[in-house]
């Protein structure tokens, strides 16, 4: 086991590292900051930028501590289901950001094309499931580090759990989004290295045989070596559901969207989407389903991974696992802050409270909104490390509380037909009946409402899956009732730049000026 | 061609990856092996790691060399 210093120094290093960039890249910029660059990165970013920032967005702690989890419980069905599962809902995706690129071509969030396609009581729900997605993944991203980093280094757990959102605040307070999409390439590429070692070392050091021989011998029941895998499949379509929740609720995908050149939008998610499968896929077959083959003896699965890790290359295969782990946790983390940032700014801020700011105003606000943001999650994640919810937990769960808003949402962007009435009661109405149902089986299947039973495997697929019959139902039914039919050429207009607000403020404010100079002269 | 009308054809091709490329990955594939139940041999086994490794590389460089591309293209254009 590593020492605790040398958890305190990798975050130490890795947080003054991308500080330090980012304030370098900052002052080799030509031109100044502004509210529009710091939120959307002046709409700009090429493919390959795109898709290595959707991968680092999308590879969460829990990318590599779950999936090698359910390598070494389920067998090779295990990482198939989590690379497939949570893989096609960022494909999928790339159809609803290109919608979002041709019918509001200069929107912020998706909340900002919400609120224009529907009424108010929408734009508000769905902002309410937004913050969810965005505070749940924040969190989630922080307890695998933080777990990670005690186990391999026995630093103070809360201490990590307060320490580690630090590190990725600073630079994306500074930096913005930007700021964000420089890292998020750095921390991919390095995972993308690290990955490789640990996957040749299993080659060279035991062999794929030696493996293969420790699945077969692993009694039957286990079904390691086949993917008809009943609690294989269970963990996948619980992954598939949960999952859409976190991609297409979170305004960090829609931010990489609206960030892309028009050109790249659609292809970034593909590409990404192609490639982020090759890292659970990889990982979980060769540290999860590996440690199963080898017989370590594991008591957490959760933490199958880093004790793999160091039964590969000592030390220095925990501090390469703690490395990059904390580069997925940096990314997710950062590409988190700015989402809720925007949200809070875009659909709070500019909206009610001062929607004439300036764009520098909305600049110190969007700033201001990171930190406190960034220093909340972590206190937020020390609460749940005293509740005692983990991170498997989590994970399973989060599809009930946000995966309602995902089908009104993708009806809102691409079918004329939607209703706001459909969609709102779809949303809601499917989370509250999801989570009825989660708790009902919980207590008939397994006796008991606890953090237990509620996290037990048919517990929480019932659950996510009546969140998507309920919402879908509720919010197709009625748009066919209703048979409105929508006008998106209507909103193509409605959506400004902030700097562009801004210079319009600042010419109206000359022209009165100078009309009254003309009144006085004249 | 404008715009709109670019974004209207990448609309349609990257509906049909998606769709096609789900199909394979949650239904025509682990349909496949669900329903025969096929135990790995150690050869298939063996087929399945490398492919796991070899797509492992595949997307790491593809992430690490696209980005310098794009940006040696622009930088030439401009």
């Amino acid at each position: 086991m590593l020492s605790s210093t040398t958890g305190y120094l990798i975050l130490l290093i890795f947080g003054v590292f991308f500080t330090g960039l980012t304030i370098i890249m900052q002052k080799r910029r030509k031109e100044k900051m502004t509210a529009e660059q710091f939120s959307t990165a002046g709409r700009s970013v090429g493919i390959g930028l795109a898709s290595a920032s959707i991968i680092a967005a999308w590879t969460w702690a829990a990318t590599l501590m779950m999936s090698s989890s359910t390598g070494f419980k389920y067998g090779i069905s295990g990482p198939y289901w989590y690379a497939a599962g949570a893989c096609i809902q960022v494909l999928l995706f790339a159809i609803v950001a290109i919608h979002l690129k041709r019918k509001a071509p200069m929107a912020h969030t998706f909340l900002e094309f919400v609120g224009k396609r529907f009424d108010k009581k929408n734009h508000k729900l769905m902002m309410g499931f937004a913050l969810m997605t965005n505070i749940i993944v924040t969190a989630m991203v922080i307890l695998g580090g933080a777990i990670a980093l005690n186990s391999l280094t026995g630093m103070n757990i809360y201490a990590a759990a307060f320490l580690i959102p630090l590190t990725f605040t600073i630079y994306t307070m500074i930096g913005g989004l930007k700021a964000s999409f420089i890292a998020d390439y750095l921390n991919t590429v390095m995972i993308f290295v690290i990955l490789t070692i640990f996957a040749t070392v299993v080659y060279v050091k035991f062999g794929v045989d030696t493996v293969y021989e420790g699945l077969k011998a692993i009694p039957e029941q286990n079904q390691m070596l086949t993917m008809a895998s009943i609690p294989g499949l269970f963990f996948g379509m619980i992954n598939i559901i949960g999952n859409f929740g976190t991609v297409f609720v979170d305004q960090s995908y829609w931010q990489r969207a609206i960030a892309s050149k028009d050109s790249a939008a659609s292809k970034a998610y593909i590409y990404g989407g192609i490639a982020w499968f090759s890292i659970p896929f990889a990982i979980a077959t060769f540290m999860g389903v590996s440690a199963a083959g080898l017989g370590l003896n594991i008591g957490d699965p959760d933490a199958s991974a880093p004790l793999m890790a160091q039964h590969l290359l000592g030390s220095a295969g925990s501090i390469l696992f703690l490395v990059m782990l904390f580069m997925a946790v940096m990314s997710t983390g950062a590409a988190e802050l700015t989402a809720i940032t925007n949200i809070i700014v875009t659909d709070i801020y500019r909206k009610s409270i001062n929607p004439k700011a300036s764009g520098q105003q909305t600049l110190k606000i969007s700033r201001i909104v990171t930190l406190s943001f960034g220093l909340a999650m972590g206190l937020l994640s020390v609460l749940l490390f005293k509740v005692g919810i983990g991170l498997s937990f989590v994970y399973m769960a989060m599809g009930i509380f946000v995966s309602g808003a995902v089908i009104p949402l993708t009806l809102g962007l691409m079918w004329k037909k939607a209703t706001s009435t459909g969609n709102f009661y779809g949303a809601l109405t499917g989370m509250i009946s999801g989570i009825i149902v989660w708790l009902i089986t919980a207590q008939v299947r397994y006796g008991g409402i606890s953090v237990a039973s509620l996290g037990e495997l048919h517990s929480m697929l019932f659950g996510n899956v009546t969140v998507f019959v309920v919402s879908g139902f509720i919010a197709i039914g009625h748009g066919l009732i209703s048979n409105q039919e929508f006008d998106f050429d209507s909103l193509k207009n409605q959506f400004h730049s902030f700097d562009a607000e801004q210079e319009d403020t600042e010419a109206k404010v000359t022209k009165e000026s100078e009309s009254k100079d003309v009144l006085v002269n004249g | 061609m404008d715009n709109n009308n670019q974004l209207l054809k990448d609309a349609k091709l990257c509906t049909r990856w998606a769709f096609s490329l789900t199909f394979v990955f949650i239904i025509l594939f682990p349909g496949i092996m669900f329903i025969t139940g096929y135990e790995y041999s150690l050869a298939f086994f063996k087929g399945w790691t490398y492919l796991a490794f070899t797509w492992l590389i595949i997307a790491g460089l593809y992430t690490a060399i696209r980005p310098w591309v794009e940006y040696y293209v622009e930088k030439k254009q401009a």
